[in-house]
């Protein structure tokens, strides 16, 4: 049971190095390269996925950061366009004021005018009508009740607007 | 009546054990022919030849071909298992992934690092498959361990021994490789003491290797024998439940031992060409 036996041995090399070398050959290289690949395959899709995942990140975070500023100036714009359409209403209001302020002097200074023609013209027509009445006096031979008859007429016909 | 039967066994008991003794040594011990049912394969006979003053006898013997059958079933093993065209495996060739990447992963690569890990597994993967084996042939009927022989187990731990030296002496230069031998920090006038005795240490590793496969293996066959032979033995049938439940059992533990021996052998191989690969510092 225990004698040493070098054929034996040497049988036993020679099919373990054949065994060895054909199931490198035929099984195990292809084997390990396939698992090996394999690997490599699954180690560059987490790299891959960890790497889209953080540029996804940092694109929602970018967008984000977009909607924000779009937000933002959305605001501004629109604060913006309501204080200058608020602006704009003063102005049109301060304008229209203006103008009806300017064509109320204007409506004043023509009835001054109108007021100033027609005192003109009246001062004129009493003059006349004094001149004709004095006349009328002068020509006459009155009496002091013809007299005072004749101013109170004609007193009487003025209008009287021109009393004062 | 059943006293004088037990006589009459202890009678007949020590003549059968001779019988019995020899029939094991003959079943465990190597021959020239393979034994079928109603069959001897004479196996062919090769004429011994002297060589450097040992005698060589390649005759063709029953382990022999029992390696052959093991070599060739490993082969056939992966090939019909592993389907290469398949990027993910079915079956078989699910179990020679995983047994391939966990020789890789838990022994090589472990006991050796990455680079050298990688560069040794087919030698391990090939250890272990072929170990296993011809350790489970033992248990099928018709077939004999191969590794039960001394020769076999010498042979393989030869593999192991000269795998060592020679990546050892690759790595690290002859004298850079047996100056690692000895352990760093031992003073200079006890270096030849310590170098011997790590040389003689470094055979033992590889003779330990050896003996452990082959007792383990041939342990088991014989415990399995004796307990059956019990029953020729003693002549009785009432020792046949007892004998037939310990042989089932040790039959399950055989199947255990050659799955444990096959990884410790594949193992030690591997912390051994790991530590010639990477000497302490």
């Amino acid at each position: 049971m225990l004698q040493l036996d070098p054929g034996m041995m040497i049988w036993t090399w020679i099919t373990f190095f054949a065994v060895l070398i054909l199931l490198y050959k035929v099984a195990l290289k292809p084997i390990l390269s396939a698992i090996s690949e394999r690997e490599d395959s699954i180690r560059t899709d987490i790299e891959d996925a960890r790497r889209q995942r953080d540029e996804a990140e940092a694109l929602l975070e970018k967008h984000r950061k977009m909607v924000a500023e779009a937000d933002m100036e959305a605001q501004k714009m629109i604060r913006e366009a309501q204080s200058l359409a608020e602006k704009s209403r003063a102005e049109i209001v301060d304008k229209a004021r203006e103008e009806a302020a300017v064509l109320v002097e204007k409506a004043k200074m023509e009835i001054e005018k109108q007021k100033d023609d027609a005192l003109k013209s009246l001062r004129a027509e009493v003059v006349d009508l004094a001149l004709g009445a004095a006349e009328k006096v002068l020509l006459q031979v009155v009496d002091k009740e013809t007299n005072k008859k004749v101013v109170d007429d004609y007193l009487t016909s003025m209008p009287k607007s021109i009393k004062n | 009546m059943v006293f004088e039967q037990h006589e009459a066994v202890a009678d007949t008991a020590a003549a059968q054990s001779e019988n019995i003794g020899t029939f094991i040594q003959e079943h465990i011990s190597n021959s020239d022919s393979w034994h079928l049912p109603g069959l001897h394969v004479h196996l062919p006979h090769i004429e011994p030849f002297n060589l450097f003053g040992a005698t060589i006898n390649l005759s063709i013997t029953n382990h022999v071909v029992m390696l052959w059958i093991a070599g060739l079933f490993t082969v056939l093993l992966f090939t019909l298992g592993y389907k290469k065209n398949r990027p993910v495996q079915k079956g078989w060739g699910i179990f020679i992934e995983m047994l391939v990447l966990f020789i890789r992963d838990e022994i090589a690569i472990k006991n050796m690092g990455e680079k050298d890990g990688r560069r040794f597994t087919p030698l391990l993967v090939t250890f272990f498959i072929f170990i296993w084996i011809a350790n489970l042939m033992g248990l099928v009927p018709l077939f004999t361990t191969s590794t039960s022989n001394i020769n076999v187990t010498a042979g393989l731990a030869i593999v192991t021994f000269f795998a060592t030296q020679i990546y050892g002496i690759k790595t690290s230069g002859p004298i850079g490789y047996y100056k690692n031998l000895v352990p760093h920090g031992v003073p200079i006038f006890l270096w030849p003491l310590m170098f011997l005795i790590e040389l003689m240490g470094l055979i033992a590793k590889h003779v330990a290797l050896t003996v452990r496969l082959f007792a383990n293996m041939t342990a088991g066959h014989i415990v399995l024998f004796a307990l059956l032979g019990l029953i020729v033995i003693f002549k009785s049938f009432l020792v046949a439940p007892v004998s037939v439940g310990f042989a089932m059992f040790s039959y399950l533990l055989e199947i255990l031992v050659a799955t444990i021996q096959a990884y410790i052998f594949t193992v030690l191989s591997s912390l051994f060409i790991g530590m010639s690969l990477n000497p302490e510092h």
